[in-house]
């Protein structure tokens, strides 16, 4: 017999489970809603898939933040693992003095780091643009991106580098066919995050882009004044259907790995 | 394999008063020694005394702050150590946990690109039998246990054929059993493959059973190099004695044929002993005991003393002794020793004074 706790317990996670999807959920169903307004239902349609395909400026905004959650997100990950490969050869103290300052951004609130950045780039009298709109999200991003990397590098055993000279490697092969393989499972994980966090940031944004490069989350922003329609419900299907296709590619790798390169007994 | 010291070869390693600190620590002092090409050449001493450190500026991990190296007649200043033709067995093994064991072997001959893609599989194939892990080479590492990861560690060290390879702790952390079939077995490859082959170890035993030669470091230094029985037998410091199995040591001054120590008379000592302080080490293994009728031979060295207990060890037993000084002293015999002594009873222990050693310090 199960005690009531366990009971309770599992009862907990599977409201928890039904709490994360059931946004998820709403999404898909309402962007089939015949309806011009996302709060009724009026019968099954898939018209608002065909507004979408003629909406130039949702398509564009959805491409501005494509693009700053490519380059953000690539340029946070190589930064973090510059950072990780270039703290390893300081000194405790200098490590411990870098690190705190590559954190910091993470406990100052966004809004004054918009504001700040805002400042320079006003003071360099630099045009915002997609330019300022990387650079404000690779202020946010680069610390989880530093924060997982570092981390991921700092498990690895030293003796491997070493190993990797001693059989030959001169510096770039040891990256190349040593430091890099063996991160490259983190290296994504901090891309995706990066990519996550800059696609749907709205604070860094308001400070950072210019004319026509409103990003996506700007954009629905500014349409809640005229109204939702289940437009965006369409759009929010696509974008989950995405990411599940990613997550499957990405678990299925994960799957393999576990089958054939797991414990097995030796003998 | 001995190696006359007249023999004009070119050193494997020479060390020239290599010394290295970190900050105020003096891992090294001063070492200077020739390693011959060929030998099993151990650096033995306790934890901490720098045996490490040694060997990871042989291997170009660390560059000396004094002194130089040179190897097989080339000196290895500034030289990095992906350039270096030695090979290190690191402690942890070191094996790419992101490659199969056939690629762990084969990275070095990849990396290099010394061989054709056909020259290379069948390179792994014969590395892989001298470990005696043939079929192994598509496992993964995390299948391996600890013995059969060493295996590969050896196999992709020696893979490139290095004319050195240099072993740190190889077996420590192996089980009782499975080390002492390494020590034969390692030796063994080094034989069949002809590489000068450095371990780095603080076990005395595993020193002593595979070396050809054995360095004894103590405090960052080289206090001792020789053969094991020259270590063994002729211990150069009261350190080594006492390092290397066990000794009792009898500590007074020497007049060149008697030693008189405080409160236990004279002993007579081996011959051209020198004369001043000194330290007289005999090994439990030298060492007599009878209740003293009949007396031993007058040339022997007799010191009264008390039996406290006796120890059976299978193969031998162990009397230790309390000397007329309150001092310890320990003998042994192989299989049971005399009969009728009862612990807390009168003995004498009597050596053969050849067979003791008199050390300066
Ligand atoms: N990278 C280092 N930085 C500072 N001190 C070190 C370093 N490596 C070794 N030491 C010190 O040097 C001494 C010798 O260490 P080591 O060579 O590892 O000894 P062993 O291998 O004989 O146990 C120790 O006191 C150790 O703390
Ligand atoms: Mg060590």
């Amino acid at each position: 017999m199960r005690s009531l706790a366990d009971r309770a317990t599992g009862w907990l996670a599977r409201g928890v489970i039904v709490f994360l999807y059931v946004p998820i959920v709403v999404v898909v169903v309402l962007s089939f809603n015949d309806s011009d307004v996302t709060y009724k239902w009026a019968g099954f349609s898939t018209r608002w898939y065909g507004v979408l395909a003629g909406d130039t400026d949702l398509l564009s905004s959805l491409r501005v933040s494509a693009e700053v959650g490519v380059a953000s997100a690539t340029l946070a990950t190589a930064g973090g693992l510059l950072a990780a490969m270039g703290m390893a050869r300081l000194g405790r103290r200098f490590r411990a003095v870098f690190s705190g300052g590559l954190f910091l951004p993470l406990v100052i609130p966004e809004i004054v780091l918009g504001v700040a950045l805002l400042s320079v780039f006003g003071t360099l009298r630099a045009d915002l643009g997609l330019t300022t709109l990387v650079l404000g999200h690779l202020v946010v991003t680069l610390p989880y991106a530093a924060l997982i990397v570092l981390g991921a590098h700092g498990a690895l055993d030293p003796a491997l580098d070493e190993a990797a000279a001693d059989l030959g490697c001169n510096a770039w092969q040891r990256f190349r066919r040593v430091t890099l393989p063996l991160l490259r499972q983190p290296l994504v994980a901090a891309w995706l995050l990066c990519f996550t966090i800059s696609f749907g940031n709205i604070v860094m944004s308001t400070f950072t882009s210019g004319v026509g490069t409103t990003t996506l989350p700007l954009r629905v922003y500014s349409l809640l004044k005229g109204g939702l329609t289940p437009e965006i419900n369409a759009l929010g299907t696509l974008l989950v259907l995405f990411t599940f296709l990613i997550i499957l590619g990405a678990g299925l790798r994960q799957m393999r790995r576990v089958l054939v390169g797991g414990d097995g007994t030796p003998g | 394999m001995t190696v006359s010291p007249t023999q004009t070869t070119v050193p494997a390693v020479r060390l020239s008063g290599v010394g290295k600190s970190f900050g105020s620590t003096h891992a090294v002092r001063d070492v200077t020694l020739d390693i011959r090409p060929n030998e099993f050449f151990s650096i033995l001493g306790p934890s901490g005394c720098g045996k490490t450190t040694l060997m990871r500026m042989i291997t170009g991990f660390e560059e000396p702050t004094e002194g130089a190296i040179e190897l097989g007649g080339v000196p290895a200043g500034g030289v990095p150590a992906h350039k270096r033709d030695l090979n290190m067995l690191f402690q942890s093994y070191a094996l790419f946990p992101h490659l199969s064991v056939h690629d762990n072997v084969a990275f070095e001959l990849k990396v290099r690109k010394s061989h054709p893609k056909q020259a290379i599989a069948e390179a792994v194939r014969d590395a892989l039998a001298l470990v005696r892990l043939e079929g192994y080479g598509d496992r993964a590492i995390s299948q391996l246990s600890g013995g059969q990861r060493q295996r590969v560690a050896i196999a992709r060290a020696l893979i490139g054929r290095p004319s050195l390879l240099l072993l740190d702790e190889p077996l420590g952390a192996l089980d009782k059993k499975l080390r002492a079939e390494m020590q034969l077995e390692l030796k063994k490859i080094q034989r069949e493959v002809g590489v000068t082959f450095v371990t780095v170890t603080h076990d005395q035993e595993e020193a002593l059973t595979m070396s050809d030669r054995i360095a004894v470091m103590h405090d960052g230094r080289v206090v001792q190099v020789g053969t094991p029985e020259d270590i063994y037998e002729r211990p150069a410091t009261r350190f080594v004695a006492e390092f290397i199995g066990t000794s009792n040591f009898l500590t007074g001054k020497s007049d060149g044929a008697v030693l008189t120590v405080d409160g236990l008379g004279t002993v007579p000592l081996p011959a051209d002993a020198f004369t001043g302080e000194a330290h007289l080490a005999v090994r439990p293994e030298h060492v007599r005991i009878s209740s003293g009728d009949p007396a031993p031979p007058p040339e022997r060295a007799s010191l009264p003393a008390t039996l406290q207990s006796v120890v059976y060890l299978g193969s031998a037993t162990r009397y230790h002794l309390a000397l007329a000084d309150g001092g310890p002293f320990i003998a042994e015999t192989h299989g049971t020793g005399p009969a009728g002594l009862t612990a807390g009873g009168p003995v004498l222990a009597h050596w053969d004074p050849q067979a003791s050693r008199l050390l300066a310090e």
